[in-house]
């Protein structure tokens, strides 16, 4: 059973679509981390398949979000090295990916879903496109924001407690959002950022599971006191009254 | 629904999302026509029944020759724009290079015009003609 709160992040960079797009989600890698997640971070050279198998075996985390070049049938890493194809994808079973790659819902995503065992798989079944005016950080790019910005609400909405489903339709707003005000706009590349952001809002696919959740709470301190002294129910009612003097506590400010 | 109201409904929508006044979205006498000229021969009682019939079909067939136009014209004016995707056999592309694939008819360039016909369908839905 995957573990819960601890996420693999695989992020090629060798060309500049893979180089921009990891750099977006260093956002999303610092969110994790500040949340408290046990994090693998697989970077350029080490984002390939056997990395990706040791991690996901020694790790065992409940989340995989995977950047990286796709088609129909294949997820790829560094230098367009196959980490995942259908027919050979069984170590997502039990687990929520997040594929920010071209195509891979088209087959990889439902063969993960329906044959392996994976919870939830969300990805795109056409290409992940966007534009960018500057070689920079895609949040810090006048257009290249509005691409990656409903990318992070979806992990970080994960990454907060929301379910797949909740995270999922976060991030289609997101998407909402940017192509109303880019509808706004006068600016004489709007079109070409409305043509793609409606693109991508349109191709974005969740399949599987959407009550899933990759974040559970830590336990309070008093159950786990109470657990290790081998007294749960007493050390519930407790930490119940406890709960209550700190309620009040709190009202009393 | 009458010229006089498509006109005004046209009009009150490129008021309130100006990004798609200069987009070219129908063909009227073999040319590349914008939203903004479209209004402009409705009002002027210009073309009618070709601008009614090409309002009437935004983004419902593949915009082989508006997105070539398109494209012609972002190259022009902004050359050095790059359009990204995480597709290994083109991963960024100048706009002048996205209007070679569109003139070649390849599999990029179909690519491309299918986004475009998405553009003019999602206009046509939110006009609501």
């Amino acid at each position: 059973m995957p573990e819960m709160n601890r996420a693999l992040v695989v992020r090629p960079s060798f060309e500049p679509a893979t180089y921009l797009g990891s750099l977006a989600l260093q956002h999303a890698v610092d969110h994790l981390a500040a949340k408290g997640f046990t994090l693998e971070d697989l970077r350029g050279d080490d984002a390939i398949r056997d990395k990706v198998l040791d991690a996901l075996s020694r790790l065992d985390p409940i989340w995989c979000i995977l950047l990286g070049h796709g088609n129909p049938s294949t997820y790829t890493g560094q230098r367009l090295n196959p980490i995942f194809w259908t027919c050979d994808c069984k170590e997502l079973g039990g687990r929520i990916v997040y594929a920010l790659s071209c195509f891979t819902a088209m087959e990889l995503g439902p063969d993960a879903v329906e044959n392996k065992g994976c919870r939830c798989y969300i990805g795109y079944d056409r290409e992940f496109a966007w534009t960018q005016e500057k070689f920079v950080d895609p949040l810090e790019d006048k257009y290249g924001k509005a691409f990656f910005e409903p990318v992070l609400e979806l992990i970080c909405r994960l990454a907060d407690g929301a379910t797949t489903g909740e995270a999922f339709k976060a991030s289609i707003d997101k998407w909402n959002e940017w192509i109303e005000y880019w509808s706004k706009s006068e600016d004489p590349v709007a079109p070409l950022v409305l043509q793609l952001l409606i693109h991508d809002r349109d191709c974005q696919r969740l399949l599987g599971d959407e009550e899933a959740k990759v974040y559970a709470p830590a336990p309070p301190i008093w159950w786990l006191t109470a657990m290790m002294v081998g007294c749960a129910p007493i050390g519930a009612v407790l930490g119940i009254i406890g709960g209550n003097e700190l309620s009040k506590m709190g009202e009393g400010k | 629904m009458s010229v006089r109201e498509k006109a005004e409904r046209l009009r009150r929508f490129l008021e309130e999302n100006k990004a798609f006044a200069n987009v070219p979205a129908l063909t009227v006498r073999g040319r590349p026509v914008t939203l903004r000229e479209a209004l402009e021969m409705l009002e002027a009682g210009r073309n009618v029944e070709e601008v009614m019939l090409g309002l009437s079909k935004l983004g419902l067939d593949l915009p082989w020759e508006l997105a070539e136009e398109f494209y012609r014209r972002l190259a022009a004016a902004r050359p050095e724009l790059k359009i990204y995707a995480l597709q290994a056999y083109v991963p960024a592309m100048s706009p002048a290079e996205a209007l070679e694939h569109i003139r070649a008819r390849d599999e990029v360039g179909r690519s491309l015009v299918e986004m475009y016909a998405k553009l003019l369908n999602f206009i046509r839905l939110r006009v609501d003609w």
